[in-house]
């Protein structure tokens, strides 16, 4: 272990920034963005392709919606609405939602945590790229007419090779195994950011919400994406090598799929909302003046929520004739995971009701996250009592539920959490009079859209059919959701507008706009490279609001600190306390992410083409990558005596 | 920062637009092939090399055929026909029992599938039935690439293939 | 500003329970939706609504409290003293925790009820109360139901399609089976889904207390079709059921009109590779049996009804009214088309 004490403390001065400057910067043009490993730039291009793929989304959710608007419509074929429904579930929930998440807490952990970069700043490179190839692999289908029809939980047997022998499930199958590569990639980086690179006195019981939430998040992907790349990786092999794990004039099992699945997919719809959860959790107490009310059961919530999410799994799967005994305990399980959110929504309401809001656009999305997530709560609440899942399962109210969990528990934060952090990355704030338009048009229209949702499914309408008849009592119900749908989709493109307006023409931010608490206000807006001129030390949770909140005698240092300038170099704390530990090196900009993710994405398109050759070439890249990536040639520790103050 | 967004964008959303160009499936195929039927004649096969006046033995190639060889999609439903017209009560699957194995590559009445359509459309000697009529053309067409497939494996089932309208 | 957003959110709060309201008066209302299940018929389908409507009323009561809880805690009036800028004291009031700690003992408390609620009805419907009438066996395949009445003596054992009967008033067992992928056997008003996968044999069982015509639906994704995948479930007095199920066993008769006579040859030479049609020498098992066809009151399973010149445009081409489906387009000629409906308009 290094002598840190050894480390003179000095005071941040603009020498320390300039030279601070130098070594973070990373290189100018192209070839300086591709090779760049700063979090920010990562983030802020996790956050621009996952709305790229959200607005994909929902122009599929539109051209349903115009197909459902009336009964017995022809303007989609059955196929067609078949591949729209599909590729709307997956970009949505594998290429937007969990994306999005990633990207804000890329570029808000090491700021909301007093670090310079993520733990391993190359591997957050390689996860974008994979990220980003991934979604071209699968667009790709739909440009070519091939893309996945067999719904995103993609059910055997209708997607094995009898009932679905294009190569529309083989490319969904092998998109996926590859976005999950940089899904476990990424949750590792984060975790080992969390447990590692903090500033010191940053304990544990300190941490932003935030960090709670994509902390769980990023553990439950670890755990649980292995189940969905086995899944498809069986489906795979099924398809093209005859293998039988599902197939069953063989002795496989079509359950089979539905149980890795859903071992996948539960967890993973926690892993989608938890983070949203914390950014509220940490943005709402802001415009109500005062801290979180109950941080310590809300963050052991949001720990609770994804352990329980690991025993729920199949409440998706209580039509299939399970035996009652099975189906009982995760009945109860389902029941017992509303605990911990019931706590979370108390803790927001009392933070509200204790506090004096601000009415800003960011606090209007907040607050109506609150009914949202109790509207979507309650919906999953039913659906809990397997008897009445009988009843609703596979019916509008579930696409009701998932819309307004999703939407309300994920979207909505998500664009909050824009409107709170755009003036800390960008500069500039975003308009507060579009950003009521905003709100109101996205409130109103979601509203609009899924509120009578609940009510068609209640009179029985089936999911994912393309067309209804006359007769059935869902006519006006439809409508009425189409023409919602339209008017949430203006409210969505009203902030992208606002966006972009305010790139070129928003106020100027100042370091501190919103008077917050947490470190990532301290730095200016944008932030520098480097982000911190020298590592503060942190004394408790809200370090900017020390000296009004009077909660304790001890104040954090944000102006004197460690300069840690010898080159790249952070600091690393322990785990649960932030004691100052060691000083690691950081990498420098690098290609070896970007040449590996085109070679990983290279050998999984030669898989999908079934060709050898390309795959063997494919790894040779990839080895070269990572020859270099790995290659010893630069020192990632050194000892403290060496470095000067 | 550059900013490649705006054009990448652009590009994906254009994959978007041209999802409708969803490729076709039996039931589209299936239409417009027996639209054809009425006009089209079946194509003349022979069944052995001698013909007297030494001619040679005519195998007309189908433009059906050909289309239908190697869709996966046509062999799947044709593996669905083969159960359903209980070819497998002689054939079993493939291997053959009381009528002749179709996974080998001995062809008493011709390997191609113009020739395989042909034996399931009239029938042939020693107990095979005719099916002309039971089944529509489309269908024994279908059945006729299953069979095909037991003894050709289409080559790898890569994504040109796939792609193929 | 404050006070027009007050106005507004109280507006909006009572437009909002307001069409909760209406919603749900429509959803349960007089003319029940086809596949509503807010209304029951049979004893299951009972059990199951009360439950139903327990969660759904805790639901919709959870919902309004909290919402009028949220709009009170942003609006509640608060003493205007203190500067924009400064911070709430945040001393916790040993009332606020009490308050949270209250509200969490109660939706436990609520949970913990539910729970004891679900594993009660769900024992409670796992078996009929008597021993059922008789089994049905269900097989499902894309897109449409064989239905196959079981019974011990094999002369009693009648296939039909799509279209059912069952007396009222006694328990009947389902034996659901697939051909192919997996699809969900649904009737609403009398019992909830259950899934039919291929390599098993699930069960379940429904009773019907009133007369009456019920529909149903699959209820899990299976292609293209999925959405033209309806049942049709009639419920009847004892007698009615006898009567029909006798009719049902019967063979169909020899056609007496010529124009039918020729439709039966052109069926036993063109439709009989996969219909059947008891009595006549078509036993095809890939397609449903059409042996009292003219009883059901839609063809192609619900997709278009079973009158005037439907049966015609049916076989003259599937592909248009049902793309994707398994009957092909065949090539009949004007004649053999007139004849082979005439034919079939003589299956009662």
């Amino acid at each position: 272990m290094a002598q840190i004490s050894a480390i003179p403390i000095v005071d941040a001065t603009p020498e320390l920034a300039r030279k601070l400057d130098g070594i973070w910067t990373s290189g100018s043009g192209v070839l300086g963005w591709l090779s760049s490993v700063d979090h920010k730039s990562i983030g802020i291009r996790y956050i621009v392709t996952a709305f790229i793929f959200l607005l994909m989304g929902g122009v599929e959710a539109l051209v349903m919606r115009v197909q459902l608007a009336r009964p017995d419509q022809h303007f989609l074929t059955p196929e067609q609405y078949n591949e729209f429904f599909t590729m709307h579930g997956v970009s949505m929930i594998f290429w937007y939602a969990s994306p999005i998440l990633s990207g804000i807490s890329n570029y808000i952990w090491p700021l909301l945590l007093g670090s310079r970069d993520m733990a391993f700043p190359r591997l957050n490179a390689l996860s974008y790229w994979i990220y980003l190839f991934s979604g071209i692999f699968l667009y790709a289908s739909f440009a070519a007419g091939v893309a996945p029809d067999a719904g995103w939980f993609n059910y055997v047997p209708y997607a094995s090779m009898d009932y679905n022998p294009g190569i529309n499930i083989d490319v969904y199958s092998l998109a996926l195994i590859l976005l999950g590569i940089s899904t476990t990639v990424g949750a590792v980086n984060f975790i080992v950011t969390l447990l590692r690179t903090r500033a010191p006195g940053m304990s544990i019981n300190r941490l932003p919400i935030m960090v709670w939430g994509t902390l769980t998040a990023s553990v439950g992907n670890v755990l649980a994406v292995p189940a969905v790349s086995l899944a498809f990786f069986l489906l795979w092999l099924d398809r093209r090598f005859g293998t039988h794990f599902y197939d069953v004039p063989t002795g496989g099992q079509p359950l089979l799929w539905q149980h890795l699945f859903w071992m996948f997919g539960h967890p993973w719809v926690y892993a989608i909302v938890l983070p949203a959860m914390g950014i509220v959790s940490d943005a709402l107490p802001v415009f109500c003046r005062r801290p979180l009310f109950g941080y310590t059961v809300v963050a052991l919530s949001t720990v609770l929520t994804m352990v329980i999410g690991f025993g729920v799994w199949v409440h998706h799967m209580f039509a299939t004739g399970l035996p009652n005994i099975g189906m009982s305990f995760f009945s109860a399980a389902s029941f017992v995971i509303v605990i911990p959110s019931a706590v979370a929504v108390f803790a927001w309401t009392a933070t509200i009701a204790l506090g004096r809001p601000r009415m800003t656009t960011a606090f209007l999305f907040f607050a109506s996250f609150i009914v949202m997530f109790v509207i979507g709560g309650v919906s999953g609440f039913m659906t809990a009592a397997v008897p009445v899942d009988w009843q609703l399962t596979d019916t509008y109210f579930i696409v009701a539920h998932i819309h307004y969990v999703l939407i309300g528990i994920n979207v909505f934060p998500v664009i909050g959490g824009i409107y709170y952090w755009f003036p800390k990355m960008t500069g500039r704030m975003l308009s507060e009079r579009l950003g009521k338009w905003c709100f109101w048009l996205t409130f109103i229209g979601f509203n609009v859209a899924f509120l009578p949702m609940h009510l068609t499914g209640l009179r029985g309408m089936p999911r994912r059919i393309y067309t209804y008849g006359p007769d059935f009592g869902w006519n006006t119900l439809n409508m009425i959701s189409s023409i919602g749908a339209f008017v949430l989709a203006i409210g969505i493109l009203l902030f992208l507008v606002d966006v972009a307006i305010s790139l070129r023409r928003g106020a100027r931010a100042v370091d501190n706009p919103w008077d917050a608490p947490t470190l990532e206000w301290a730095v200016p807006s944008p932030p520098p490279d480097y982000n911190f001129v020298v590592i503060p030390k942190v004394a408790s949770r809200h370090p900017l609001w020390e000296d009004r909140l009077g909660e304790t005698g001890e104040r954090s240092l944000l102006n004197r600190g460690w300069a840690l300038d010898d080159g790249r170099e952070t600091l690393a704390t322990t785990s649960i306390d932030a004691e100052p530990d060691a000083i690691l090196k950081m990498p420098e900009d690098s290609f070896a992410p970007l040449i590996l993710a085109i070679s990983l994405s290279g050998l999984f398109v030669a898989m999908l083409a079934q060709s050898v050759g390309g795959g063997v070439l494919a790894l040779c890249v990839g080895f070269i990558a990572m020859l270099t990536w790995l290659w010893p040639e630069r020192v990632t520790f050194r000892p403290v005596e060496e470095s000067h103050g | 920062m550059k900013n490649p967004f705006p054009a990448f964008t652009c590009l994906l959303l254009l994959s978007c637009v041209s999802a409708c160009d969803v490729k076709e499936t039996k039931s589209t195929q299936a239409s417009k092939a027996d639209k054809d039927q009425a006009d089209r004649r079946e194509p003349r096969v022979a069944l052995v090399p001698l013909t007297p006046g030494a001619q040679k033995p005519v195998v007309d190639r189908s433009a059906e055929g050909r289309r239908i060889m190697n869709d996966p999609e046509q062999i799947a439903a044709g593996k669905q026909l083969f159960a359903a017209m209980n070819c497998n009560g002689c054939h079993f699957n493939g291997g053959g029992g009381i009528g002749p194995p179709l996974m080998d590559n001995i062809w008493i009445y011709g390997d191609s599938i113009e020739n395989i359509a042909a034996t399931i459309r009239e029938g042939r000697p020693n107990g095979m039935p005719s099916f002309r009529g039971f089944l529509p053309e489309q269908q024994i067409w279908q059945v006729a690439a299953y069979v095909r497939s037991l003894s050709h494996p289409p080559a790898t089932q890569s994504a040109d293939q796939g792609m193929k309208k | 500003m404050n006070a027009l957003l007050r106005k507004l959110g109280k507006c909006g709060f009572r437009l909002f329970l307001a069409s909760v309201l209406a919603g749900l008066g429509s959803a349960a209302g007089v003319a029940a939706p086809p596949l509503g299940y807010l209304q029951s018929f049979g004893s299951k389908a009972d059990s199951i609504l009360n439950l139903t409507w327990g969660l759904l009323i805790i639901s919709i009561l959870v919902v309004v409290v909290m919402t009028a809880l949220v709009l009170w805690a942003i609006f509640r009036s608060r003493d205007v003293s203190r500067d924009e800028r400064g911070l709430e004291n945040i001393e916790s009031s040993k009332r606020s925790v009490h308050v949270f700690e209250f509200g969490l003992g109660l939706t436990m408390l609520i949970l913990i009820g539910c729970v004891a609620w679900t594993m009660v009805t769900l024992a409670a419907i796992d078996h009929p109360h008597e021993k059922p009438a008789f089994t049905l066996e269900i097989t499902g395949q894309q897109w449409w139901w064989k239905i196959r009445y079981l019974s011990d003596q094999p002369s009693q054992i009648f296939t039909t399609a799509n279209e059912f009967h069952v007396p009222v008033g006694v328990p009947i067992k389902i034996k659901l089976r697939s051909k192919d992928v997996i699809h969900s056997f649904w009737v609403p008003a009398l019992t909830g889904k259950t899934d039919l996968i291929p390599g098993q044999i699930n069960t379940t069982w429904l009773e019907a207390d009133k007369p009456g015509v019920y529909s149903g639906q699959c209820a899990e994704y299976c292609g293209a079709q999925h959405a033209h995948m309806g049942l049709r479930l009639i419920a009847e007095s004892a007698e009615k059921f006898e009567a029909w199920r006798k009719d049902q066993l019967k063979s169909a008769s020899e056609p007496a009109a010529s124009n039918a006579k020729a439709g039966l040859v052109v069926f036993e030479s063109r439709c009989a590779g996969c219909h059947a049609v008891r009595g006549t020498s078509a036993g095809g098992v890939y397609g449903p049996d059409l042996s009292h066809l003219m009883t059901r009151a839609t063809l192609a399973d619900g997709t278009i009804p079973n009158k005037g010149g439907y049966l015609a445009g049916w076989i003259a081409d599937p592909q248009h009214i049902k793309p994707g489906s398994r009957m092909p387009r065949v090539a009949l000629s004007g004649e053999e088309l007139q004849a082979v409906t005439a034919y079939l308009r003589t299956l009662r």
